[in-house]
């Protein structure tokens, strides 16, 4: 890799702003953590209000355990990527992974469910979710991503790239204001 | 296909395929603690364990990204690096796997730094080891010179030359990028 | 025979859990979000399914949590409704705590929709 395509890259993440970029294999439950732990550290050096950091926390933990969760078996480890930016006050969080296509179909689904539902009504749907004897432990999309909207209050943002048969790219936005 | 209800997330996946064609295992740009040099060494370390990488080589990369974190740390706190954070990649070709580090630097030490590096890549293995031990004997700490004897143990422990770059910042900073290669055996 | 005590210790990622029965208290405390709730809680499970069978009178159960992720939200529902059987049938007195940080408006908010969800004696305290 020549050195000038490494400045490139830098240079993409410091114009998006971000100020904490982290890419590489981290489905791990430690490294979820770790990052955790990061952000911590980071968003109380900006000092950003605790809300609103475990507003940030619940994003990450609930996009890392349900949203983006690729399969322990797969052989080959893929890259999963996390970053902040900032912008004045506003702090935009991302999560993104590879994962398998067939997993893709239901979550989209669930988000256009979810987005689609009036804000008033996002309380009582989450009750009726949490109260509901179906939910096992393998699938809580829909309940997590309620008590994503429940606490941001905001539209689950997201983006699917296709990257071929068996795979796409998935990733997930969250912006808060400070 | 694409398939999005947000405009700028964009960005994001282009950030990705860069890295995914490029065969990088990890990027980190932000400040390091001892807490993230911790993850990006275990994240590095399931990666490379997950490729079967020999021992040999997977110490030397260690120890290779150790030396460059380090020094890494001891410039991130400076006003200009507020803006321009610290930055690890780990990348691997088909040989070679590659640790790269970038901090900013005072453009009054440049001059300094070139010549350590520009000296350490013509000396062979042997002068190398000699280098080392009167460095070791001579060091004094200071504030460029503690980065010495880290880029002569990289070196030693790359057995490549140490490949680097200053990009201009301001009139009185850069962006410096150090790139050391470790064979694959 | 004696009702044991449960002594879990907290991690990174995992509540600390106590009972202690001289003290007559359930304590829960911390952050919960294991990659697997179901096999982290099965002891707490395990230990409620004991306490049913002979429970001690008048045990208050303190949740202080700092966070939860939602499969542990699922969880505590659960526990909260065992409570709840106890105290239909008579079986037992039960008072449940829900400490919340002053500051911390979703955990308060939390508290609130499991008082409505649950019919057990449930005070909110914040700290």
């Amino acid at each position: 890799m020549n050195i000038d395509l490494t400045k490139n890259i830098y240079d993409k993440m410091v114009s998006q702003r971000f100020v904490v970029s982290i890419m590489g294999f981290f489905d791990q439950q430690d490294l979820l953590l770790s990052l955790i732990n990061l952000t911590e550290k980071k968003l109380t050096g900006l000092e950003v209000q605790d809300s609103i950091k475990k507003k940030i926390f619940h994003f990450m933990v609930e996009c890392s355990q349900n949203l983006l969760k690729t399969e322990k078996s797969q052989e080959k480890s893929d890259n999963n990527l996390f970053l902040i930016s900032q912008e004045g006050d506003n702090y935009t969080v991302y999560l993104g992974s590879k994962v398998d296509k067939n997993i893709v179909g239901p979550i989209l689904e669930t988000i256009t469910e979810v987005n689609n539902i009036n804000s008033e009504d996002i309380k009582k749907k989450y009750y009726d979710e949490l109260t509901s004897k179906e939910i096992v432990n393998q699938n809580l999309i829909l309940l997590s991503m309620l008590s994503i909207t429940k606490k941001t209050k905001k539209k689950i943002e997201y983006e699917h790239i296709s990257i071929d048969d068996t795979t796409s790219f998935l990733s997930f936005k969250m912006t808060i204001t400070n | 296909m694409s398939d999005t209800n947000t405009n700028s997330i964009i960005n994001v996946y282009d950030l990705f395929e860069t890295m995914s064609s490029n065969e990088i295992i990890l990027i980190y740009q932000g400040l390091f603690d001892q807490l993230m040099i911790k993850t990006v060494m275990s994240m590095t370390e399931m990666k490379l364990d997950k490729e079967q990488v020999g021992e040999g080589t997977k110490k030397k990369v260690f120890n290779i990204m150790i030396e460059g974190l380090q020094n890494i740390c001891k410039h991130q706190y400076s006003d200009v690096a507020i803006k321009h954070n610290p930055f690890l990649v780990i990348n691997r070709s088909a040989d070679f796997y590659n640790v790269i580090t970038g901090n900013t630097i005072n453009n009054n030490k440049i001059n300094i730094v070139k010549d350590k590096l520009d000296h350490i890549n013509t000396l062979n293995k042997e002068e190398l080891k000699e280098f080392y031990k009167t460095s070791r004997l001579n060091s004094v700490i200071s504030d460029v010179g503690g980065a010495g004897l880290g880029f002569i143990d990289m070196a030693r422990k790359s057995e490549h030359k140490l490949e680097y770059k200053f990009y201009s910042i301001d009139n009185f900073n850069s962006f410096f990028i150090l790139q050391t290669k470790i064979s694959n055996k | 025979m004696e009702l044991l005590n449960l002594s879990i210790a907290g991690t990174e990622d995992t509540p600390e859990i106590e009972y202690n029965a001289q003290s007559k208290a359930f304590i829960i405390s911390g952050r919960s979000l294991p990659e697997d709730v179901t096999s982290f809680y099965k002891p707490v499970f395990e230990w409620l399914t004991d306490f049913t069978a002979q429970p001690t009178e008048n045990t208050t159960f303190k949740f202080k949590l700092e966070y939860f992720n939602t499969a542990s939200s699922k969880i505590i529902l659960d526990i909260l409704m065992k409570l709840e059987d106890m105290v239909q049938t008579n079986k037992t007195q039960i008072q449940v705590e829900w400490h919340y940080s002053e500051a911390d408006d979703d955990m308060l908010e939390a508290g609130e929709e499991y008082a409505e969800l649950v019919e057990v004696p449930f005070t909110l305290i914040s700290y």
